[in-house]
Parts: structure tokens; sequence; C-alpha cells
């Protein structure tokens, strides 16, 4: 390890326990509920970017893609947030009867909640929860694992073994965002509902995995360790992230519109909070910094296969995903969005955190995976 | 045997060229038939309208465009020609009765018309003899005729002429076969005298044209309200400035009676300018917006 | 036809690494346009071939842009300037609702300009001329082998050169091509074949719809659409307790945009004011709904001459009469508003101005028909 990484990785120490100060104070002095809207917002976001790597990987070998197969080592590290998501999501369940109206006993004197107030308990949505992470630390040690065997085993074999594992990940992804998405998110405001909630969560979630992908792609390749990765996969990279811009503005807006037409009072109160009081602000940001930014940035040919600029569009994404999170959570909190030392502090754990972790996860394995018999023609890949 | 003239290749040119004129002569036909034809309905030949061909109800093609006619007096009829029924006046009345009444109080009086089914009261039976409102005499009836029921269906119908109105006087008494009481001679002579007081009036007639023209004339718009953009009080409260103001010219003393300026506009809204919002108007606002339009 | 003159030399390779390696060989020579012709995209053939970049993407994105805004210049010009109208209580200009149709209108401007810009413009087809698609060499081409041609760019074309150049390279065949053929593209033979095709294209689709409607006389496609439950205007529907399948609105609903009159009665009426100036275009639109609707039964002078009215069985107000003239505006007004009698309210025909326009036409009918010496001198009596 150079001198440079050493003093990064002690500066991130250092952020880390910085923002573990600020987090036991934030618990000990704000309130409750802003305490655990913070912690939701960060459970939700490191969710979301494991597991849209995961997704990443998954789609690979479902399709048997060969030009990914030489950056595929990447986004299975990035998978591997899962593994401290799953203490983040457990603690997150003391979120549940401070900001989760539908836990509170007094959900069943709302005739709506009665309704739902067996699945909106908090048992069942702990138990939900532990079953969601467990499917998918199950299908990290699949994909991920056995992954990381075949470097050393070269065994072919695992490569049919994750095709055939690649359809029934896909059902357990589905089901893992959707139950996120509505319990976690939509379950702040169980009166409101949205059927294509899921689906908004998961553009999310795989721009943001992509986009962590593509950082963490084109941060190996300056330091020399991904030999053999060209502009192509670049462009194929950009070319997903592009794409994908237009398909998260599309849902989103999708949602928002039919809402706005049919106008029923039980439906719109979502976007009248996040339309009104500060919050347009933030909403107005979102839909620019989400879609019109990378959009533009992104459009011509040049730009998706271009290292420099792709760096930037990632960097803009990922901060577009957190304001995504931020944007869905925090309108639950009365008062217009805020920013202070409580949040300041749980970024600065999480985010050092997190790099932490996956520059931990840097080491795992090779930089490449080396056993994949796809390997070559991935290297060929070209555009 | 055909190719022992034309070529294959020329062939072909001579039928494509065939196909084309054929699709012209195809759309020129479309325009021939459909088309055409309608043009040459719109062209009216210029001296028809040259023609003044008395038709219409004054006898003229556009019935609102007829000579302008000074008023003209006619003579006084005589009353003794009106006073009892004769054939010549019962002719004339049953005519008008049937133009005129027979609509409500049904062709042989019995009060039932299609156009009185409506009604409320309905129309008077003339062929009972109870409930009369101004009472079945000569003069009775022609005070009805002249004055029409007030509260009923029943109007004036004083734009008849006398005789006309006498005649019909006549006619309703012969349908009813009751006896219709001892005359009243005072009120008799007092009709009669007034028959042959004066005649009848036609009056001064001008084109529809001209009179439109002449009641533009004497229209004099309605002095401006104050600016109402710069007051918040009237920007609240006035639509359209222009009618707002025509409809206070309207207004008898709104300037000095608040409620009665509050009735007059709450009562026409939106169509007279003001904002529908001003019906829900507190006194207090009414005399805010009365003291801001008076530019107090 | 073909003057003669070589156009280009053709040379065939046997495979897509061969013809990858003659390129540089060939291209540094300069001896025409470079072009090649495989069976299918060969990766870095461009950039090989020296090929500018196209200029479609940037084309796209242009029309796309302006398929945007087309979209929303007219959802806005109809929405909101030309035909505005509240839908679902929205403003007409509200631009959420523009999105889906702009959406739609940027994607068909931008596909359009991609196919038909590649196609007619960038590429320059139909040439159905190319000497390429007449050689000999055709049918490999388009199977297994991988040609690369050098064409003339004018007239100092030296064809024995590219021929030794392409051999030199590792071609292993060589074709001279001719003059391409650039006859006029609308030729006799060409409208006749569309033509005749069009032609035969209706026959056989109206054979099939004939046949398909012959032989399964109740195919109904999209069935659901047609026997869907809706009610129909003025129809009863037994699904309602009265019969009635028109429902009345809510018990005090008001229309947006108006009110209900303010007054009870006629003689409440009286105060009224009409709030229209009485200028010549007042004046000429209460004429003409004066004809279209007061006409036919109170006569073109007002004065209640019937056209219809015995058969009808009603009697028209002769609105001459004095009593008539004597009326305040708004007793008029109240009386087209609510109708009188036998007659019937006009206020769901006409608007609040349009019954107006009509009192002010009456009046200029009453003042015709009893106009002041003033007025009879003026005009010049006969």
């Amino acid at each position: 390890m150079s001198q440079q990484n050493r003093s990064t990785t002690n500066l991130l120490r250092g952020t880390l326990a910085i923002g573990a100060v600020g987090v036991v104070a934030a618990f000990l002095k704000a309130s409750p509920e802003r305490f655990w809207a913070n912690w939701l917002l960060w459970f939700v976001l490191l969710f979301t970017v494991g597991v849209g790597a995961l997704f990443l990987v998954a789609l690979e070998h479902l399709v048997n893609a060969k030009w990914s197969v030489p950056i595929r080592r990447i986004p299975e590290r990035i998978a591997t947030l899962l593994i401290p998501v799953v203490p983040i999501g457990l603690l997150a369940i003391g979120a549940l009867p401070v900001l989760f109206p539908g836990t509170r006993p007094e959900a069943l004197h709302n005739k709506i909640l009665a309704g739902k107030a067996f699945w909106l308990s908090l048992p069942f949505v702990s138990v939900r929860t532990v079953l969601v992470m467990a499917l998918l630390i199950l299908g990290l040690a699949v994909l991920v694992g056995g992954s990381l065997k075949q470097d050393q085993t070269k065994d072919p074999a695992f490569n049919i073994r994750a095709r055939k594992f690649a359809p029934a990940f896909m059902a357990i992804f589905a089901l893992a965002i959707t139950l996120v998405a509505f319990d976690w998110i939509s379950g702040l405001t169980p009166e409101w509902y949205s059927d294509i909630f899921g689906v908004y969560l998961f553009a999310g979630a795989f721009l943001g995995g992509l986009a962590a992908t593509s950082l963490a792609v084109l941060h190996l390749k300056d330091q020399d360790r991904l030999e053999g990765v060209r502009k192509d996969h670049l462009y194929n990279l950009g070319g997903f992230l592009f794409a994908f811009t237009v398909f998260w503005s599309y849902i989103g807006f999708a949602q928002y519109m039919l809402m706005w037409y049919a106008n029923l009072p039980d439906e719109v109160v979502y976007f009248q909070t996040r339309l009104t009081g500060g919050w347009h602000v933030v909403t107005v940001l979102l839909a620019f910094l989400h879609f019109v930014m990378p959009f533009f940035a992104l459009v011509t040919r040049d730009a998706k296969g271009d290292g420099s600029r792709l760096r930037r569009v990632a960097v803009l994404m990922l901060a577009a995903h957190i304001l995504d999170i931020y944007w869905l959570i925090f309108p639950i909190l009365p008062g217009g969005p805020h920013f202070s030392w409580p949040e300041a502090s749980f970024a600065l754990l999480f985010l050092s955190g997190a790099l932490l972790w996956v520059r931990g996860a840097q080491q795992k394995g090779e930089d490449m995976p080396v056993g994949d018999p796809f390997l070559k023609e991935g290297l060929e890949f070209r555009l | 045997m055909i190719d022992k003239y034309v070529s294959p290749s020329e062939l072909k040119r001579l039928i494509s060229a065939l196909l084309v004129v054929a699709g012209f002569i195809a759309i020129m036909a479309l325009f021939g038939f459909l088309v055409v034809p309608g043009t040459r309905n719109v062209n009216v030949p210029e001296e028809a309208a040259a023609v003044e061909a008395p038709q219409g109800e004054t006898g003229w093609l556009d019935p609102t465009d007829y000579p302008a006619t000074a008023q003209v007096v006619l003579p006084p009829i005589d009353p003794r020609t009106v006073m009892t029924p004769n054939p010549e006046l019962m002719t004339r009345g049953k005519a008008i009765f049937a133009q005129t009444c027979a609509t409500c109080h049904g062709p042989d009086g019995k009060g039932n018309g299609p156009g009185g089914a409506g009604l409320n009261p309905k129309p008077r039976n003339f062929t009972q003899q109870a409930g009369w409102t101004n009472g079945y005499r000569i003069e009775n009836i022609y005070k009805t005729l002249d004055e029409g029921v007030k509260g009923t269906g029943m109007v004036s119908y004083n734009y008849l002429s006398k005789k006309d109105r006498m005649a019909l006087v006549h006619v309703v008494q012969s349908l009813g076969a009751f006896d219709h009481g001892p005359e009243d001679p005072k009120a008799l002579e007092a009709l009669a005298k007034l028959f042959a007081s004066a005649g009848e009036t036609i009056p001064n007639k001008v084109p529809v044209a001209f009179a439109e023209k002449r009641i533009e004339a004497e229209f004099h718009p309605a002095p401006a309200l104050p600016d109402v953009s710069k007051n918040p009080a009237l920007r609240e409260s006035v639509l359209d400035p222009a009618r707002a103001a025509q409809t206070l010219a309207g207004i008898p003393r709104w300037r000095e009676d608040d409620k009665a300026f509050a009735a007059a506009v709450a009562a026409g809204v939106p169509g007279n300018g003001f904002a529908p919002a001003v019906v829900t108007y507190a006194p207090a606002q009414w005399k805010e917006l009365q003291s801001a339009l008076t530019g107090r | 036809m073909s003057s003669g003159k070589s156009f280009a030399v053709l040379g065939l390779f046997d495979s897509p690494d061969a013809l990858m390696g003659a390129i540089p060989k060939v291209r540094g020579k300069q001896l025409g346009t470079l072009e090649a012709y495989t069976p299918y995209p060969i990766h870095g053939i461009d950039d090989a071939l020296g090929l500018r970049r196209s200029p479609l993407g940037g084309m796209v994105l242009v029309m796309g842009i302006l398929g945007a805004i087309t979209a929303f210049g007219f959802e806005y010009w109809i929405s909101a300037i030309d035909y505005p109208i509240v839908t679902g209580g929205k403003a007409p200009s509200s631009w959420e609702a523009f999105v889906p149709i702009m959406f739609e209108v940027t994607v068909l401007f931008a596909t359009f300009t991609a196919g038909l810009g590649m196609l007619l413009l960038l590429n320059k087809l139909p040439f159905f001329g190319h000497p390429v698609l007449s050689s000999d060499a055709m049918k490999a081409i388009t199977r297994d082998r991988y040609a690369l041609a050098i064409e003339s760019e004018g007239e100092g074309f030296d064809a024995e050169a590219a021929k030794a150049a392409l051999l030199a390279a590792g071609a292993t065949q060589i074709e001279v091509l001719p003059e391409p053929d650039r006859g006029p593209f609308l030729s006799a033979d060409y409208i006749l074949r569309v033509a005749g095709g069009i032609f035969a294209a209706c026959v056989v689709a109206g054979l099939a719809m004939f046949g398909a409607v012959k032989l399964f006389p109740v195919l109904a496609p999209m069935s659901h659409m047609e026997d869907q439950p809706r009610l129909n205007a003025q129809k009863a529907d037994p699904f309602f307790k009265d019969g009635f399948g028109m429902r009345m609105p809510v018990a005090g609903t008001v229309a947006r945009g108006y009110l209900p009159l303010g007054v009870a009665s006629q003689d409440e009426a009286a105060s009224l004011v009409n709030p229209l100036p009485r200028s010549p275009e007042v004046l000429a639109m209460g004429k003409k709904i004066f004809h279209n609707r007061c006409e036919l039964c109170h006569g073109a002078l007002g004065n209640g001459v019937p056209t219809l009215t015995a058969a009808y069985g009603a009697k028209p107000a002769n609105l001459q009469a004095q009593q008539f003239r004597d009326y305040p505006d708004g007793k008029i007004f109240w009386v087209i508003t609510m109708g009188k009698n036998a007659m019937p309210s006009h206020a769901a025909d006409l608007t609040e101005t349009q019954r107006w326009a009509v009192v002010d036409y009456v009046r200029a009918l009453q003042r015709a028909q009893n106009a002041t010496d003033q007025d009879v001198k003026e005009a010049g009596a006969r």
C-alpha cells in the first residue's frame, strides 16, 4: 500500500470518528424522528447502491454478457456493501415505532390503516426485512463468493451455475427492492401508495450502483490496475448511465403526472408536501441534478467514452441519488428541508464508512475475474 | 403482334403516360362533378337584388328594411258601429280570436288551448259564468283587453285597435251561452265617448338599421372608474371595469345608498363586470368597495 | 448507362483480418476514395478507412429538441390560447399535461430524422445503379468475402495502379467496375411497378377484407369497447332508482364562471342594469341572435306577428306593445333568462352578454316601430 493510500485511509478513519461522535450526539440531543430519518436515509442509500451493483453483476450472468467480464470484479466488490447494510438495517427497526404510523397502536383507529394493520405491524416488517436481507446475502454469496473462488479454481462451471442462478436472483432482487421501497419509504406515509414506487426506487438504485461502479472502474484504471479495460468498456457504462437517467425521470414523472391529474386527496398529498414549503426547491433541484445535467452531459457519443467526463457525471449521479433518497424520506419531518450538524455527521460517518469498506474490499481477490473463461473475449470487446 | 410496332420499353412508357393522364382526368372530373356545381350556386345574379319584391311581413324582402313613414292619425270610429255585434264585426273578431286568443283560450273559448296548458292560473273558460276576474259585461271584457290581468299570462292587448278589441268583446260574449247580465248604460256611454274622442295613431316608423344608429348615437358611455389596477380592493372585486362602470351608471343613488348599491351589484354578477366573490361580502366590505369606486 | 470508363476497382479478401490489414497499405497510396463492402459490420473499420464522423447524431438531437418545442407550442396554443378549456380542474396552460405529447413528438421527430436522414440524406438512397450491385463479386460479398474498393474521385483515376495496389495488399480477386448508372430515378418502369404494386396491394387487401367479413361476419375486433356499459344521454337506466340515465348535479352546484341570477322575480329584475355599451358590435350580435332564436315566434320586428305561432299553440308577446316598451332592460333580460309562460329559458344557450345584446336589439326594434318625429325627419319619410 502506497504512502498516499495510507494517508487517505487515515483521513477517512478520522472523518469516521468525527461522524461517529456526531451521530452519538444526535442520538442524545436531536429529536428521535430526526435521528431515525437520518439513519433510514443511509440505510436505504447504502442498500440501493449495494443492491444496484449486485443487480449489474446478476444482469451480466443473466444475459451472458462478455464485455463486462473484465470490470465485473468492481461491482462485485461494491455489492459487498450489503454486508454492513445488514446491521444498519436491523438497527433501523428502531425507527419503526418512531417514524412509521402503521406500527403505532393508534393506527387501529384509522380505517385505512386498520385494514393493513398486520402488514404494517412491527414484527411483520422486521421479519420481512430480515428475510430479504438473508436472501440478498445468499445471492451475494453465490454470485460474488463463487466468483472470488473462481480466481483460484479457474473452474468454468461457476459461469454455468451463476447463469442458472441469475433468473432466481432477479426474482429475489425484485422482491427485495419492492419490499424496501414499500416498507421503509412508502411506509412512512402508509395512507399514500403508488404501484410504481418499487420501480422508481429500482431506477434510482441501478443508477446509484452504476455510478459507483463507473467511479471505481475509473479510479482503478488510473492506478493501472485494470489493464486492457478501454474506452469501449467505459462507453457501455456511460451508455447505461445515460439511458437510465431517462428511465428514472420517465418513472418519476409518470408517477407525478398521474397523481397530479387525478388529484385524489390521499394520493396528491405526497407531491403536495414535496412541492410546497421549501421542498419545491429540492424537487426542481433533483429533476435538474438527476436528469437534466447527466442527460445533457452524456448525450454526445464522445462523452460516454470520455473517462474524465464520466467520472464527473458519476459523482454527480451519486450526489443526486443521495438527494433523491433525502427527498423521499425527509419531507415527513415538519418544517421544510433542513440540513445541519446531525445530517452532516451522519453523512461523514456513513460516507467514510462506506468508502473504507469499499477500499478494504478492493483488496479482495484479483482486480479482474482471472478465472473466468470469457475474460479474454471481454478484453477484446470493441464497439 | 403489338411489339412489331412498339418496343416493350416504349410500350411501358406509353402506358405510364396513359396512367398519368388518366389520373389527371380523374382529378379534373372530381372537380367538375363535385366542386364546380357548388361554386355556381354562390353567384346570385345582380339584377335579382334590385327587384323590390313585396313579401314577408312588412312587405319587403328584408322585413326590417322598409321605408320610413311619418305617423298617421286615423279619424275616430263611430261608436254605433261597434257597441252592438254586427256580421262584419263578428267576422273580423273571429279571425282575430283564432289568431290571438285561441292558442290559450281554445278555439271554442273553453280555456283549453294548447298554449294555456302550462299557464297558472289557467286561461278563462268563456263558456262558464263563474269566476271572471273583471266580470263579463262588455265594459269589463274591454277593460281586461285594455289592461290585462296582473299576475297572470293575460297581458294587455291595447296594441289592437279599439274596433278590433270591441270585435273581440262580442266574440267572447257570443262564446258563452249564459246571460251576460243587464247592461250598464253609464259604462257603455263612457266607452262610446272614449271611442268618439280620439282615433288610432299609427306611430312613426323608421328602418331598423336607422333606429340602431339613432340609439347608438343617443348612448352615452358611463364615466370611467378609478384605475382598478392600483387599488387592491377594486382589483379583487372588479372583473371588467368598462362593464362595471356601465352597471354603476344604471344604479340610481349608488353613491349615497350602500344597501341599494350592494343589492344591485350582487344581483348581476358576474355579467355586470363585478367578480362573483362580491356576493359573499360583509357590509363593511361593501362600504369599502363603494368608497373605492367613488374614488374617495 | 455506363460510358465504358472504369469507376472503381474491387479487391476481394478472404477474411476480415486480411481486409483490415490491407486497408492501411492501400490507403497510403491515395489512389481514390476507399470503400469496404462486408457481409457484416467489422469493428474499427470506420477508423481504419478514415471515415468522417456521421452528422446524424447532431441532426437527431436538434430535431428531437425541435420536436419537443413543436409539441409544446402546439399544445400550448391549442389548450391555452385558441380554445382554453378547464379539464379536470387544471389550468389550461398546465405544462404537466403536455409532457406525454412532447415525449411522443420528440421520439417521432428523432426517429424520422434518424431513419430518413440516414437513408435519403446521408446515404443518398435509393440508388439502384450502383456498380457494386451488379458486380460479379456481389454474391460473395453478401456471403463470406470482404471487399475493398478504390473508387474514382474524378478524371485522373488510374485503374491499373489501383489493381496493382490491391493485389499487393493481398486481394485474392480483382474486378474493375464501370461507371454507375445515374439514370433518372423516376423512370417509366419504376412508376409502372409502383403503381402496379399499389394496385395489386389494394386488390389483395380488398379481397382479403371482403373474404374476412364474409367468412367471419361476427368477427368484432376490440369487442370490449363496443360492449362497454355506458350511458347515453337522455336514456333510461335501471341502475338508478328514479330510472333516469342522466343525473342531476349535486344540489347547490354552480358551474364555473356562472352564478344564478341574483333576483327572484321579474319585478325584482327591474333593478338589473344592462352593462353593455350600445355599440354597433353589440347591436350586430343582438340582431344575429334575435334572427336565429327569437324571430321565428316574435317576428322579425318583434310585433308578435307569427310565423309558426298559432299552429304551434303559442301566442308570443308583441314586443312593440306599450307595456313592453315601458319595461326596464332588466325585465326583458329576466324573461330571456328564465322564460315566461310558454316561452322557454334561453339561459343554457346564450351567455349573459348575448342576452343583454338581444335586449339592446329589442330596443332598436321598438325604436324603429315607434320612432320620434326627429327620426322620421332625418330618415326622410316618403
